[in-house]
């Protein structure tokens, strides 16, 4: 993180923390009372955890546990018996709109930290009730590499209408321009 | 929303600078008491009200001039002022948009946040911004209230000790634009309280997408609100979507989803309405043994089959009580590719008692139907529109009133889209053979006109073709690998360059425009077509003194042959149509190229999504936004319509809420990481790596900016269908001055030098 965004968010949870303290009514914003990280963590805007059970950052969910989940393999009820209820969870899936082959899926999340990268989400998308992804995402990155199922279906590219007959989708080099935008003849 | 007119100092100033409105018809709007607003608002746009400028600091105090006029709450529509010389466009220096920072960084341009709310961490659908009435009896007079539909999940409510609730309604004041304050969540779900997802597999079939809110004034003043209607004064209600679709084979079939009402007069304390079961009135009312314990459902829809939709997003016009609702439901005998999503129209001027009308779809959607061919090459009794077998269902109309008399359909969302335009009167009362067939209870504008002698017998409910075409004006056929999801019309708009030239010399011409635009539903654009938005010419009009139906001076110009000639107005502002939506032809696309940005690879998805609805005069015909998904909220500058030049983009920060997008096109197949990082030079250091195996899929905290609307006063809401909240904006920059820019008068020409081209 950058040194502008660190101020930035720091500025943002001052901010955040000096508002809460003016209106004394932090349950008007639906939210925890915001805090500073501590020294050791990103600070995050919006919201850090100060409310532990509804930040749900006091639980930590350790490789081995998580290595548990296969994907491809572990339902949705054993996950939830592995892992417990989940903090949030979201599904995306909109039958008849997605595009076949392309389905949005049923996603879980559980907060946790650990000393290694500070506060984390456990990301695990479902589809047909099976664990089809899983991802330990540090909150301070926003990113990881996940573990996927190996695909069940053609690694072929997805077809694409194109109709010779219609000339649609032939590529036709353009002339090339000229200073002021006009084509080169 | 409904609400005492009156005259704010800035109308007053409006009206001093504009010498063409009428103090007489602004004397009337102020003194006008609540009620009659559509009597009031044709006066002031029949004079040619123009609205004033919207309100940019967040310290004053709203406009509470006229946004009650127009759809879905009034009957008007805006008139339009010309502000480009008749270069359009070509006046200005072309906008160079700056290229988008990475993924995990705000990207703004001629936009700017002034206030946010994580929504419970709620993953939101689309927001809906309501003007709360002055007689509201519950400390809410005069604010402005925000209603958020979340897609389905569950999440804590800090405000009920941390439980888990499926997601529902999300409601926030946002009278302070800068410190929007969380109200309450009204949850779906068994028993509208707190379960936990993980023992009950309906948590996946909840959420509520969809908000429509009126208000009981209104309701009661410009329909009669029904028998029980003065009853409604003071109120407000709340119609919702619950419940998306059945997604999988563990989601017990009979699963219940449907359409809610709701009283949110305190917006803080809603409560459910108990709707009487009535077997006539409402043949789809849930319960038929209790008259005081619905939990508010009006509309019951039982789901037999998984893998398809059920309800989407609804129509709600307040000056009526007609609602134009999305669901379906396998008993229905509809046929729909991919959902069940077709119309059912209610009355609800008195949401207490829900009176249903019909049901309605596209051709070869009928029950009926053997979907023998496509109607384009093989037309007859059993043919589909559009280009699949049978059409998609629909994803969400919008009336625009009983005036206009047009309704506008998207159906497909994103893919083999058809675009519909249909009558108003007739679609709403088609199956009624005649105007005395109609029942006084849901007797309303165009229920003389809309009756239709030839109605099969089951119209109402298994529609025959016949039926279904009756009230169609026009259909277009989308490139298949386009859908429907939005149809917005502004209509009226003044073409620049065709203010002196075209047609009958001397007359200005203006265009009646519909944005349609096609869903991008994979991330990471993996597999899709690029997804668009489009401006489709529906009508073109000519601007004059109109009396008695012509326009004096200019002979030979072909009358009005229907459609909208019911806007043809008076003095300045009259128009007389040369053509219909009896057409509809594309003249313009929306888009957002890929690159700079390098949004294939910035995570979740890329492409068109929704059209904002929202019609606030000020930037009516001036400005219209898109939600582009990882492209964040992006809007132009539509005063040229035919050359809509971008003109403004923001896209949120991710913060600890914002759900992780992952794709397994990252790289793409042939793709290198070297090619990856060339591709999207704003990613951050270390950003691109290899992947650490053949199976894994990169993972990103990414936004996903889902909706974008306008409240009254002029803000912008942006909300994230990837958790993170909502954001309240401004305009800035070149997007205000677009707004602000001064009328123009017909006929200037670039550099005053007409006619000098050599």
């Amino acid at each position: 993180m950058n040194d502008k965004r660190w101020l930035s968010a720091a500025a943002f949870a001052l901010c955040c923390l000096a508002t809460a303290i003016a209106t004394g009514n932090p349950a008007t914003t639906g939210d925890a009372t915001v805090a500073l990280a501590s020294a050791n963590q990103t600070p995050t805007p919006q919201v850090s955890g100060s409310a532990p059970d509804y930040s749900g950052y006091n639980h930590h969910y350790s490789d081995a546990t998580l290595a548990k989940v296969h994907a491809g393999k572990t339902t949705k009820a054993q996950v939830a018996k592995l892992l417990g209820a989940p903090w949030r969870t979201i599904n995306y899936a909109e039958p008849g709109e997605d595009m076949p082959g392309e389905e949005q899926p049923e996603i879980w999340e559980w907060r946790g930290r650990d000393s290694q990268v500070g506060p984390y989400r456990v990301h695990i998308e479902f589809k047909a009730d099976v664990t089809s992804l899983i991802a330990k995402i540090p909150e301070n990155s926003g990113k990881a590499w996940a573990r996927v199922a190996p695909p069940s279906h053609s690694s072929a590219p997805p077809s694409v209408i194109d109709n010779p007959s219609a000339g649609m989708f032939r590529y036709q080099a353009p002339p090339a321009p000229t200073a002021n935008g006009g084509d080169s003849r | 929303m409904l609400r005492k007119l009156r005259v704010t100092p800035t109308l007053f100033l409006s009206l001093l600078l504009a010498p063409v409105f009428v103090w007489g018809s602004v004397a009337m709007a102020q003194e006008a008491p609540s009620g009659a607003v559509n009597a009031t608002c044709a006066n002031l746009v029949a004079t040619g009200y123009k609205a004033p400028n919207p309100q940019q600091v967040p310290s004053q105090a709203p406009n509470l001039i006229v946004d009650d006029c127009y759809p879905p709450y009034g009957n008007q529509i805006p008139n339009i002022n010309l502000t480009e010389d008749e270069a359009g466009s070509f006046s200005f220096v072309a906008p160079n948009p700056p290229p988008p920072r990475g993924w995990d960084q705000e990207s703004a341009w001629n936009m700017r946040a002034l206030g946010f709310n994580n929504n419970q961490g709620r993953v939101i659908y689309q927001p809906l911004v309501v003007h709360y009435t002055s007689d509201n009896p519950d400390g809410y007079a005069n604010h402005e209230i925000l209603f958020n539909g979340n897609i389905a999940g569950s999440a804590p409510n800090p405000q009920r000790g941390n439980e888990i609730e499926f997601n529902g309604t999300t409601i926030l004041d946002v009278t302070n634009p800068q410190n929007p304050a969380f109200l309450v969540h009204v949850p779906t779900g068994a028993g509208k309280g707190s379960l936990n997802p993980t023992n009950n597999p309906l948590a996946q079939n909840e959420g509520s997408q969809m908000v429509h809110v009126c208000s009981g004034d209104q309701l009661y003043t410009d329909t009669g609100g029904g028998a029980s209607g003065a009853a409604l004064k003071g109120h407000m209600y709340l119609l919702r979507a619950v419940g998306n679709s059945v997604t999988t084979a563990n989601a017990p079939m009979g699963t219940v989803v449907g359409h809610e009402l709701w009283d949110v007069t305190n917006p803080a304390a809603p409560t459910p309405l108990a709707v009487p079961y009535d077997l006539t009135a409402n043949p789809y009312n849930p319960d038929t043994t209790s008259a005081t314990d619905k939990n508010g459902v009006f509309l019951q829809l039982i789901a037999t089959s998984a893998g398809a939709s059920y309800t989407h997003k609804s129509w709600w016009e307040c000056d009526t009580g007609i609602a134009f609702i999305v669901a379906g439901q396998p008993s229905d005998g509809f046929h729909q590719s991919g959902s069940h999503q077709h119309l059912y129209i209610y009355d609800l001027k008195d949401p207490n008692h829900p009176i249903f009308i019909r049901q309605f779809g596209l051709v070869g959607q009928e029950p009926p139907s053997t979907d023998s061919g496509p109607c384009m090459n093989a037309p007859g009794p059993d043919c589909y529109e559009g280009t699949t077998n049978p059409p998609g269902g629909i994803h969400g109309p919008i009336s625009m009133g009983s005036l206009v008399n047009r309704v506008y359909s998207p159906f497909g969302i994103g893919s083999d889209g058809v675009i519909q335009i249909t009558a108003r009167d007739k679609l709403i009362y088609g199956c009624y053979t005649s105007a005395g067939a109609v029942p006084s209870n849901v007797a309303g504008p165009g229920a003389s006109t809309g009756p239709n002698p030839n109605a099969s017998t089951d119209c109402a409910t298994r529609p025959t073709q016949a039926d279904l075409l009756y009230p169609q004006v026009s259909v277009v056929t989308m490139q298949p690998t386009q859908g429907g999801h939005s149809s917005m019309p502004i209509l009226g708009v003044p073409i620049p360059e065709q203010q002196s030239s075209y047609l009958t010399a001397g007359y200005p011409i203006g265009w009646d425009l519909l944005f349609v635009s096609s869903e991008g539903t994979a991330n990471d654009c993996s597999g899709q077509d690029a997804h668009e938005a489009w401006i489709e010419n529906i009508g073109i009009f000519q601007e004059g003194n109109v009396s008695g139906g012509a326009i004096s001076g200019s002979a030979g110009f072909p009358g009005a042959p229907g459609g909208f000639a019911n806007l043809v107005g008076s003095g300045p502002f009259g128009k007389v149509y040369s053509a219909t939506d009896a057409q509809q032809w594309p003249s313009a696309s929306l888009s957002v190229p890929e690159q700079p940005g390098g949004f294939c690879a910035k995570g979740f998805r890329y492409g068109a999504h929704a059209v904002t609805e929202a019609i606030n005069p000020a930037y009516y015909g001036k400005i219209q936004c898109v939600s582009w998904f990882g492209a964040g909220a992006r809007c132009w500058d539509i005063r040229d319509p035919k050359n809509p030049r971008p003109i403004s983009y923001w896209t949120a920060a991710p913060t600890n809420f914002t759900v992780a997008s992952c794709g397994a096109y990252y790289p793409p197949p042939g793709g290198t990481t070297e090619s990856m990082a060339a591709r999207n030079p704003n990613a951050n250091a270390g950003e691109i790596q290899a992947p650490p195996s053949a199976t894994a899929t990169y993972c990103r905290n990414a936004t996903d900016q889902d909706y974008v609307e306008y409240d009254d006063r002029g803000y912008v809401y942006v909300v994230d269908r990837a958790g993170t909240g909502v954001a309240v904006l401004q305009f800035t920059g070149m997007a205000q001055q677009v707004i602000t820019a001064p009328t123009v008068p017909v006929g200037t020409c670039p550099d005053h030098n007409c006619g000098s081209a050599e």
